[in-house]
């Protein structure tokens, strides 16, 4: 048992690291960062599917019905695997209208009508009351377990101030996470990303009182499976099939669990609004079915359990936490209350800003603007939607207290899976049947509605005592035809199973009978087809205007425009839809501009204001603002009919070409990627020839040294030869004493390090690197490796080196990659080497200064200079003037291309008489590098 | 491995997975004179889901380029 203090204190805290991510991510965000669009992240947020009423309703159901608890699981199996032609479809159409949520996608379908989209509101908002008045009750229900004597869950314990706190907390977490932008089509990056997290919260903690549960107070899965016999009541009762009665219950689970996976409004707006890129349906098709597994993996055994240590059946609800309570378990308890705490805040959340978005858009700002006293409300949307999200949480805490004491947990989630399969047939067909229409729409859903109220929310008021029971028993008007859980005489089965039948019945023939008696209006067959053909993507094209003279007065249009929009932007907001709006078709700068561009133009901003709106208050809104007088109508008609008339094309061929070019538009799709494979292949061989030019030109410069090399180590092998041969002689003589032999061993040692280091800086400068690998290394270093493989050749032809490597300067550390670096030394030495070799005059001179924080080397050579007319292409790759065979002409053009790499630059001194090339390095120190 | 593509890509495959789900979940509950054998139900069901999750795992795999 836990003090109230450290509970809320707990849950208080954890709330605050949520805010933290939401805080982390939204500014993240801002700067471009997009933490959330990752497939990983959007599978997850998907399972706010499972909420308190999986993390503690699903051992309630199994130890009351066995294993009917997992049809709710398998249901969403079933259905996803079509997502992948659903829910694209749907999230393609989400993206080209700025679809807000569920609402609104009806309503933009069935002729952008506010009559649909209030209707379909009004259901979401009962639909969704009763499931966020589980979650209230879960988090109440479960902290009064925490803070009871163990075994028993007095709500009353905590008083209902801890409801209060509850509710306040809810709403405040609500508002800060999803409520605070304008534009609902616009994602919530720190909604999903704590939406994720919790639902990670919530999966650990439930595997860990499994883990705890089977294992450690039992003796593994198998043997407490062998133990349900002892627990069950009879043979049938774990998986409930006995007769059609059951078998059709498992089918209505199925069904309602299939259709609640999409079409519940939060699962709407995380799967379909709050998807940024298609590609991840398929990551979630697998990820989230592997999610809902695990969560349900031990629910059997904690049910088992739970039975065989003897708790109350009543209190099944909370085996999950009261478990680890009563096994003294206390971090673990408090982790499983915190995991049951994250499903419920996750789905109160998603689900409150989904239905204040859409009791907002669908409900106010249709009323709004019509009562022009209510007018001046449209300015304070965000307000509003406020005011309405903590409203509807109040509610539903309301909805608790009164119905939610008498019903399971499973019960009231169930009637809100049934309010959601009333979306089912009209979005099905929305998405497949181009004939489905607005009034088979209306139609489908007041007639599904009033069945579901009928059938499942008025039974509901009974069973809390809020009605008569009579209605119950004895049906409305006292005729048993009429009992809402036996409708007309579907006796002797679930009352879900009556729920669902009749719904479906009355809601699909509703919906085909009304769009077969009352056909599509123009504009509605239009938007129907856009809908069925969603897939694949057809931009719609614009018209070639040619031809047809702007004659409309912009500046007047822009001003009713402004009036509009006013209503809901402020004039900031204003200006800049609309100009970004006229730079997107390019008359930003006109005065005039023609009729069908600016139908194109309204089309556009009313597409921008149903982000904030809804598709059909957009609609509404831009259609009586009369932007368009009737002559202006006649003429947009006249116009496009010319247009056809020009195009000497019937709308039959019209078609038919549009078909057409679909098709070639797909196959030029299909050429651009292979091109695009293409491409990149290309650009890898490219690549990699250019690594290996840029080694064959290192070897190169190093294959004109290889003489001065071999002499190099040749002389110290002579040295070393002789004197072995004297210190034989000597010791044959009798000779050596211990001082000579010390001095000989000396000289031998010296010379042994001379060629040591010739050949490391051989080896240094002839590696092969493909990657960077930059480090601190000094001039000296660097220019000690290069001058040992040069030296000897130079010697050998007289060429006098003159440099003073006892400069401090040459101390100095470079952050560089040191093959890269020796590399370009070795070339610029050896191009003087080349140039002076036959003159009579032979030097090099290399010098060393600092300006700022640039080192500055230049190496000067005896040479007459480079003309004027080469000095503009040495630097360009494959050009020589040495004669064929002995350069690649990439030396120069790589040498340059490094240092740039380096941050700094090689130039040729023009001042100077000689020729002089000039090396300009950036250096810092180390401290600088690691911060 | 082209048509194996084509054909994980096929609508008709979406809708044969549908009803295969819908058999790989009943099964073990028909064959088993209505689920009295818990063991066997509750094996197979989590077996039918893994197989399930599995085969969306594959289509993911084999048609990510696209």
């Amino acid at each position: 048992m836990f003090n109230v203090a450290t509970v809320i204190t707990t849950i208080f805290a954890y709330v605050v690291g949520l805010f933290a991510i939401a805080y982390f991510t939204e500014r993240r965000d801002d700067k471009g960062f997009k933490l959330i669009n990752s497939p990983l992240i959007y599978s997850l947020s998907l399972a706010v599917y499972c909420t308190s009423w999986t993390f503690y309703g699903s051992v309630g159901s199994a130890s009351k019905s066995g294993l009917i608890f997992i049809t709710i699981y398998l249901g969403p199996m079933i259905s996803m695997t079509l997502w992948w032609s659903v829910l694209r479809k749907l999230v393609r159409i989400k993206q080209r209208l700025r679809i807000t949520s569920i609402v609104d996608f009806i309503s933009a379908r069935y002729d952008k009508s506010e009559g649909v989209g209030v209707i379909a509101a009004c259901l979401v908002t009962a639909g969704t009351m009763p499931y966020v008045a589980l979650q209230l009750k879960a988090i109440v229900k479960t902290m009064s377990v925490m803070v009871s004597d163990v075994g028993q869950a007095d709500t009353e314990i905590l008083g209902s101030s801890t409801g209060l706190f509850v509710v306040g907390l809810m709403t405040l977490c609500t508002l800060f996470f999803g409520v605070r932008k304008l534009d609902s089509s616009e994602r919530h990056p720190g909604m999903i990303l704590v939406l994720a997290v919790e639902c990670i919260v919530k999966l650990v903690a439930f595997l860990c009182v499994g883990f705890f549960v089977t294992y450690s107070l039992n003796n593994g899965f198998d043997n407490l499976i062998s133990k349900m016999p002892e627990v069950m009541d009879d043979a049938y009762s774990f998986v409930g099939i006995r007769d059609l009665k059951d078998v059709l219950t498992w089918m209505t689970y199925l069904i309602l669990a299939s259709s609640a996976i999409l079409f519940l409004p939060r699962q709407f707006h995380v799967a379909v609004v709050e998807n940024s890129q298609e590609k991840h349906i398929k990551t979630a098709k697998w990820l989230f079915p592997l999610y809902l597994i695990l969560i349900n993996l031990f629910v059997l055994p904690i049910t088992i359990s739970g039975k065989l240590a003897g708790l109350d059946a009543s209190l099944a609800d909370t085996f999950v936490l009261l478990l680890p309570i009563t096994q003294g378990q206390t971090a673990l308890s408090m982790l499983t209350f915190i995991g049951g705490f994250s499903a419920a805040m996750g789905m109160i959340m998603i689900a409150t800003v989904s239905v204040a978005t859409i009791i907002t858009n669908h409900i106010l700002i249709p009323l709004f603007t019509r009562v022009d006293s209510l007018k001046f409300l449209t300015k304070h949307l965000i307000k509003l939607r406020w005011l309405v999200a903590s409203l509807f949480i109040i509610g539903s805490y309301s909805y608790m207290k009164i119905v939610g004491g008498k019903y399971a947990l499973v019960a009231m989630g169930m009637v809100s899976f049934a309010a959601a399969l009333q979306f089912a047939p009209v979005i099905i067909g929305s998405l497949y049947w181009k004939k489905g229409s607005r009034f088979g729409a209306y139609s489908a859903l007041i007639l599904g509605a009033t069945i579901w109220f009928y059938t499942l929310v008025i039974p509901a008021f009974v069973k809390s005592g809020w009605m008569k029971s009579s209605l119950l028993n004895e049906g409305l008007f006292g005729s048993r035809f009429l009992r809402p859980e036996a409708l007309f005489g579907f006796e002797g089965y679930h009352h879900l199973t009556n729920a669902v039948l009749w719904t479906m019945i009355f809601n699909i023939g509703g919906y085909v009978l009304g769009s077969i008696l009352f056909p599509q209006s123009n504009s509605e067959k239009r938007i129907a087809k856009e809908f069925v053909e969603a897939l694949p993507h057809d931009e719609i094209n614009t018209v070639d205007l040619e031809g047809v003279e702007d004659t409309i007065d912009l500046s007047e249009k822009k001003v009713i425009l402004e009036g509009v929009l006013n209503s809901y932007y402020n004039d900031n907001q204003v200006r800049e839809i609309i100009s970004s709006s006229l730079e997107k078709f390019k008359v930003d700068s006109k005065e005039k501009i023609s009729l069908p561009r600016l139908s194109d133009l309204l089309e556009e901003i009313e597409k921008v204001l149903a982000g904030v709106i809804g598709t059909a208050a957009a609609h509404q809104a831009i259609s009586s603002a009369n932007l368009l007088s009737k002559n202006e109508k006649d003429e947009l008609s006249k116009v496009y009919g010319d247009i056809m008339a020009n195009m000497m094309i019937s709308p039959r061929e019209m078609n038919k070409k549009i078909i057409l070019f679909q098709e070639r538009e797909k196959m030029m799709e299909q050429q651009t990627k292979i091109l695009e494979n293409t491409i990149q292949k290309r650009e890898l061989e490219l690549e990699e020839q250019k690594a290996i030019a840029f080694h064959a030109s290192k070897m190169s410069s190093l294959g004109e040294m290889a003489g001065g090399i071999a002499h190099e180590i040749n002389n110290p092998l002579a040295i070393i030869a002789s004197s072995i041969g004297l210190m034989r002689k000597m010791q044959e003589k009798g000779k050596m004493t211990p001082e000579k032999f010390n001095n000989i061993l000396d000289n031998i040692n010296a010379t042994l390090e001379r060629v040591s280091k010739i050949i490391s800086g051989l080896r240094t400068v002839s590696r092969r690197t493909d990657e960077d690998d930059f480090r601190f290394i000094t001039m000296l270093d660097m220019m000690t490796d290069v001058l040992g493989l040069c030296s000897e050749k130079f010697k050998n032809y007289g060429i006098h080196i003159d440099i003073n490597l006892e400069d401090p300067l040459y101390q100095i550390e470079l952050y560089c990659d040191q093959v890269q670096f020796s590399q370009v030394l070795v070339n610029l030495i050896s191009n003087s080497y080349d140039a002076i070799e036959m003159l009579e005059e032979k030097w090099v001179k290399i010098r060393l200064e600092q300006r700022g924080n640039y080192l500055i080397l230049s190496i000067e050579d005896s040479g007459k200079g480079i003309p004027k007319e080469i000095k503009e292409k040495i630097f360009q790759p494959f050009y020589t003037s040495k004669p064929i065979g002995k350069g690649t002409g990439l030396g120069l053009s790589i040498s340059k291309k490094i240092l740039e790499k380096h941050g700094g630059s090689l130039e040729i001194d023009n001042e100077s008489k000689n020729t002089r090339f000039i090396m300009t390095i950036p250096f810092k120190d180390r401290s600088e590098e690691a911060s | 491995m082209n048509i194996i593509k084509r054909l994980l890509r096929a609508p008709e495959f979406q809708v044969l997975l549908f009803f295969a789900s819908i058999i790989l979940f009943i099964w073990p509950i028909v064959i088993t004179d209505n689920g009295t054998n818990n063991k066997f139900v509750i094996y197979s069901l989590y077996g039918s889901w893994g197989i399930i999750i599995f085969i969306h795992m594959l289509v993911h795999k084999l048609t990510k380029e696209e």
